[in-house]
């Protein structure tokens, strides 16, 4: 038996690790050290941010806004995009117990009534302060120093 | 020991804090935890009110006409100290027992109305067993209660909270709860005792616990640095609130003076405290407005 906490921790640790830039690259391929460098801070930012916005506005609309900002199907789609593509992918896979099976977690959201809806909203708030807490403590901050070496490299 | 019932009234967002959190917010507010439902601890009301009692009687004859040192020392020796205890020294406690202050009024954002003064029974049948009534509590569904002369209807039947459309019924009850609550926190101002009957509701619990953890206010915060005009490193935080206008209340017992060299029975220690509303500031972030209250203590009952 698990405790539900511990649950979300164990799935966020993994995800966040990946998305930390791979300090190798920056000798053997720059090119992908730096787009890797740039999703990592666009990560870090929205991913700070995610469960005040949950509070703030709500389940549905943050969803919402995070299925807006990662639209882009084009291979070109820039850090930012993938970025918010990424931590919808990753609070789908924590929440992957509350959704309904064969819904993404925002059909689920649509379809819940009242108690199901603050239920996955308690879940989702707790779920993505995990994604927050391993990002602090994993992805570095945006360093100017190591960013000018980035695009100089 | 004479037992009273103190409200709690803030007039701008109240930020009794915990120091730091691990969670969502940076810095949350302090929540009993077992309900997780928002508190004042009974320490941070009783500082404030040491130094705002003796600001009370400072103004008052005769220790208005002392000079400054001497009334400090009897303002101390015969109210301050017996009440509250020694700050140097101490060699008795204070005769007074500051409780918690639970949350009894949330206000909500309502379609109609503007806000909504929100409780639940639960908090309705704990604050009766502490102030001593025999009312009866709302059982409640999936429905909320409002007073019979409402005005957070916005068709025939629903009222809408926040995000939250809700099926409401004028009952006799709500308003009778209404006429008590307005009563002790407004007793001098029957316009605002109207205004607050207008705007209450008794929501579900559930739902309740929902809008007290989802419906306080969430500010972000940020430090300039002085010479390059933008945010400095690090320096963006989230500081949690609790609204404006909302009411808590927390029971205040006082015994008999525990100083061997000043006897006083609980009543005349009790008598000392303030019966007219005072204005404090509780909690903290007080430079930036946080935490004016007032505070009213409500006549006190013996209590064996």
């Amino acid at each position: 038996m698990q405790i539900r906490t511990q649950k979300y921790a164990e799935i966020a640790y993994p995800l966040v690790a990946n998305m930390k830039v791979n300090k190798e690259f920056k000798q053997t391929d720059p090119e992908k050290y730096k787009r890797q460098y740039e999703l990592q801070n666009e990560y870090r930012t929205q991913a700070l941010n995610l469960p005040t916005m949950i509070l703030q506005s709500g389940l549905a609309q943050s969803i919402g806004f995070l299925m807006a900002k990662a639209k882009n199907d084009s291979s070109e789609a820039k850090a930012k995009t993938k970025a918010f593509q990424k931590l919808l992918e990753h609070l789908e896979k924590l929440l992957k117990d509350s959704v309904k099976p064969n819904k993404t977690l925002h059909e689920t959201i649509l379809e819940s009534d009242i108690v199901q809806y603050q239920r996955l909203t308690r879940n989702a708030i707790e779920a993505s302060s995990w994604l927050k807490r391993y990002t602090q403590a994993l992805l570095e901050k945006d360093k100017k120093q190591e960013q000018n070496n980035a695009t100089d490299a | 020991m004479n037992k009273s019932i103190f409200y709690l009234h803030n007039l701008t967002a109240l930020h009794a804090g915990t120091g730091q959190g691990v969670g969502v917010v940076d810095l949350p507010i302090a929540r009993a935890k077992a309900t997780n439902l928002p508190i004042v601890a009974g320490s941070s009301i009783k500082g404030v009110l040491r130094d705002e009692i003796f600001d009370i009687f400072v103004k008052k004859s005769p220790y208005k006409e002392m000079t400054d040192e001497e009334r400090k020392q009897i303002i101390d020796k015969n109210i301050i100290n017996p009440l509250f205890g020694k700050n140097e020294n101490a060699d008795h406690a204070g005769a007074i027992a500051f409780g918690d202050a639970n949350l009894l009024i949330l206000p909500i954002r309502s379609f109609a109305g503007v806000v909504a003064y929100a409780t639940c029974p639960f908090i309705l049948r704990q604050y009766q067993r502490d102030v001593g009534k025999d009312k009866k509590i709302p059982q409640l569904n999936d429905n909320a209660l409002i007073s019979n002369d409402s005005i957070l209807l916005i068709n025939d039947t629903q009222i809408a909270l926040e995000d939250l459309d809700i099926v409401a019924n004028k009952e006799e009850l709500a308003s009778d709860w209404a006429t008590d609550i307005a009563h002790a926190i407004y007793p001098n101002s029957p316009e605002w005792q109207d205004e607050f009957k207008k705007r209450f509701v008794i929501l579900p619990d559930g739902i309740f616990s929902f809008l007290a953890d989802t419906a306080t206010e969430i500010r972000t915060r940020i430090k300039i640095d002085r010479h390059t005009r933008v945010v400095q490193d690090g320096a963006l935080w989230t500081e949690e609130n609790l609204p404006a206008d909302s009411v808590l209340w927390g029971v205040l017992g006082v015994s008999q003076s525990r100083d061997n060299n000043n006897k006083k029975s609980a009543d005349e220690l009790a008598g000392l405290l303030p019966k007219d509303e005072i204005n404090l500031q509780i909690g903290g972030k007080h430079t930036v407005g946080r935490g004016f209250c007032r505070l009213l203590i409500a006549d006190t009952k013996e209590q064996k």
